[in-house]
């Protein structure tokens, strides 16, 4: 359960005291986690492995990846499917490639199709970091929806205006 | 000689005068003009005409003007057959209840104001000539009457509210408008410009969330209330201040109330999900104005849930039907937000049904409030009653922990709430529980050991027995967590045992106890093996215990019971 928001306080080694903790939004009962290959340099390939965990006793899970701009999969069509009735620790394995320094993300998506036909989706999202980042280069590589001010306390989004 | 010059002269002037008549009964269109005798004397000479007046001088310029205009979003709405967004559909909502704020060319702000329902909004008195911005916060503020804050801040950018800026432009010498639109910045196959709607989209559903309160409960107070978006923000759990929030989820930060909605473009976007949004605000309202019990945690279709977390969810999801008043729940994502899936708040249909389920808990709240009947729903409550059994203090300050049977118990007290109609829905769902407690409660969701709901311990000595299974799953799922009731006689030293006596060989029982409110009262949380012991001073009062395996917290899980003995 680490990787999905579901950390729950008792779930934490910490043992904390509030009963209260984040919510999730609904959709498949599915929740991530991954592993990935350390030390990835530019032109090596690497490798991702992600754990989905299900709660439900039959139907389908259908797994699909898609990497960000400047990473590729490497011999993976970029989909897999699973038996849901068969355990519910399902593992992928992918191996990934990119050119350049940076952080990508590998953009997983879980359809979980059950016996009467309902699908549910529940999305999920690896970062891979190719090369020396620092924390830094995290930060340059976000995008900011807007103009920041000066002082930091806005941020500024230009309006289509129409003046009479 | 003077004589006739001077008759000369009077003829000379006669004559003159009968031209001037003449001319003027021409003029005046009629008389017969007719030759005057020179012994009659003509009459005296009009005065001169006035000379025409001066032409108006130009008004001056106007030393004030107003201006106003209207404030809306680009809203995307839900392709309804894929349920995913449809961008062709694309239409502009107002901006309600927003603040919008006129500045100057330093940015100081000359007014203020709110947008109407209409998005309009207008400022008077604004000196002319002068450069001045429309500037519209993604806040909805209020510290009178009904009081509420709600922010949409960028929680990668050190949480700048989001504000929709017009052009620095002179107010001129004449009233004026400026309407302002937030853009989507959809491109036809990616986003390619700033998404301007987003947080307005957001804000618009949090501004139906408060009104929908506000109309049964015109002084509803709002604690403050953050909520973050970014188009950072990815569904990967680490550092919320890169955006990794894991996914749209409530949870507080620092104690502050704030709604984390995903912005990752071509993996999840929520800001036009509404449902996911009110979803998630409803949580606010339980944690905030009503109690919520909830340990959170991963959710869906079909699970058995720890009722607590079942009664979160199955009331965010009826709550979402309720205030958008539309009971189909979509939520979009992939590739282009393309796609999606949808549930039914109205279903009635529900895999693995009971106390343990959020749809059968969405289903019984949406057919309370809703006007059509439909299987077991013969009642048509509307949002009062629901609300009012939230904030009952005999709801907040129970020592039953938040589930259906708590909820529903407080429902029946409140007027006009027909008992019997409640007892309907409940057995439509399978849930045949009484009272706060659910006692009597047959449907074990396929899990023997989750039965009865609350097992009383008591002051004795004698063991109760309680288990922690996997059947349902781990984390969050049905009898994880064996509830206890103790109640205590009288005030003193009393040792809680927690001892395993069958399943797994290796376990490491933990519990947590509680009092009303639930509030945590103490814990016992070590790793010893299958033996886990503490004394504490109790008073003369009820308690809720909580006990579950450690091990049961993540995968794989195992089942094991255990005596619980109290002396």
């Amino acid at each position: 359960m680490v990787g999905c928001a579901a950390s729950n306080v008792e779930s934490s080694q910490s043992k904390q005291n509030s009963a209260f903790e984040k919510t999730v939004k609904p959709g498949a009962a599915v929740s991530f986690t991954h592993t990935g290959s350390k030390d990835l340099q530019p032109g090596q390939y690497g490798k991702v492995v992600i754990n989905a965990d299900e709660e439900y006793d039959s139907g389908t899970l259908y797994l699909t990846a898609q990497p960000d701009e400047g990473l590729r999969l490497v011999s993976e069509t970029g989909g897999t499917s699973f038996t849901m009735s068969a355990g519910r620790t399902h593992i992928w394995e992918l191996d990934v490639m990119a050119a350049s320094n940076g952080v990508y993300y590998l953009n997983v998506f879980a359809s979980a199709k059950l016996a009467d036909g309902t699908e549910y989706l529940r999305s999920y999202a690896v970062p891979v970091l190719v090369g020396d980042v620092t924390q830094a280069d995290i930060r340059n590589s976000m995008k900011t929806n807007g103009t920041l001010s000066e002082d930091g306390k806005s941020i500024a989004m230009e309006a289509e205006e129409t003046i009479q | 000689m003077n004589k006739w010059t001077r008759v000369s002269g009077k003829l000379l002037a006669a004559s003159a005068m009968t031209l001037v008549m003449s001319a003027g009964l021409v003029a005046c269109g009629g008389g017969s003009g007719g030759g005057g005798s020179v012994v009659t004397p003509p009459p005296p000479p009009p005065p001169p005409p006035p000379p025409p007046p001066p032409p108006p001088p130009p008004p001056p310029p106007a030393s004030s003007v107003t201006v106003s205009g209207t404030v809306t979003y680009d809203r995307v709405p839900f392709n309804t057959v894929t349920n995913g967004l449809d961008y062709s559909a694309t239409r502009q909502e107002p901006v309600r209840g927003a603040i919008i704020e006129l500045l100057d060319a330093s940015n100081a702000v000359l007014a203020t104001s709110v947008t109407g329902d209409d998005g309009g909004y207008s400022f008077t008195d604004i000196d002319s000539e002068t450069d001045v911005r429309v500037s519209a916060k993604a806040q909805l503020l209020s510290d009178s009457g009904s009081e509420y804050d709600i922010q949409v801040v960028d929680n990668t950018s050190g949480n700048s509210l989001y504000v929709l800026n017009g052009s620095l432009t002179s107010s001129g010498t004449a009233d004026s408008s400026r309407n302002l639109n937030a853009p989507s910045g959809w491109g036809g196959a990616a986003y390619t410009s700033t998404r301007a709607a987003a947080p307005f989209a957001i804000l618009d559903n949090l501004y139906e969330f408060v009104t929908t309160y506000q109309a049964v409960d015109p002084d509803i107070d709002f604690p403050a209330l953050n909520v973050y978006w970014s188009v950072n923000n990815r569904a990967v759990s680490g550092d919320v201040t890169n955006g990794e929030i894991g996914t749209s989820n409530y949870t507080r930060f620092n104690g502050v109330p704030t709604l984390s909605i995903l912005g990752d473009e071509n993996n999840d976007t929520d800001e036009y999900d509404s449902h996911v949004i009110v979803h998630e605000a409803a949580h606010y309202f339980e944690d905030q104005i009503s109690r919520s019990d909830s340990i959170g945690g991963s959710h869906g279709a079909g699970d058995r849930l720890d009722p607590r977390v079942a009664m979160g969810e199955g009331w965010g999801n009826a709550m979402s039907g309720i205030v958008l008043e539309d009971p189909i729940y979509r939520d979009s994502s992939t590739a282009m937000q393309a796609r999606g899936f949808q549930i039914n708040v109205d279903d009635n249909t529900v895999a693995n049904p009971g106390w343990f389920s959020e749809f059968s808990v969405q289903s019984i709240i949406y057919d309370l409030w809703d006007n059509s009947d439909d299987g077991a729903d013969t009642v048509s409550l509307g949002l009062e009653p629901i609300y009012q059994a939230f904030i009952d203090p005999e709801y907040t300050s129970s020592i039953a922990t938040t589930t259906i049977f708590s909820w529903l118990d407080s429902l029946e007290q409140q007027p006009g709430v027909p008992s019997a109609a409640v007892t309907a829905l409940k057995t439509g769902q399978t849930i045949n529980g009484t009272g706060p407690l659910g006692v009597g409660e047959t449907n074990n969701g396929g899990i023997p050991s989750s039965l009865p709901v609350y097992k009383p311990v008591t002051t004795d000595g004698n063991p109760v027995t309680i288990c922690s299974v996997n059947d349902a799953g781990v984390s969050n799922k049905l009898n994880v967590r064996d509830y206890l009731f103790l109640s205590v006689p009288t005030a003193g030293s009393y040792t809680l045992e927690m001892s395993r006596v069958s399943g797994a060989a290796n376990t490491d029982p933990d519990f947590r106890v509680f009092d009303e409110s639930n509030t945590f009262f103490s814990g016992s949380n070590s790793a010893d093996n299958n033996v886990e012991t503490v004394t504490l001073s109790l008073e003369s009062r009820n308690y809720f215990i909580s006990a579950f395996d450690f091990n049961n917290l993540s995968s794989p899980g195992q089942d094991s019971c255990y005596d619980f003995t109290v002396q």
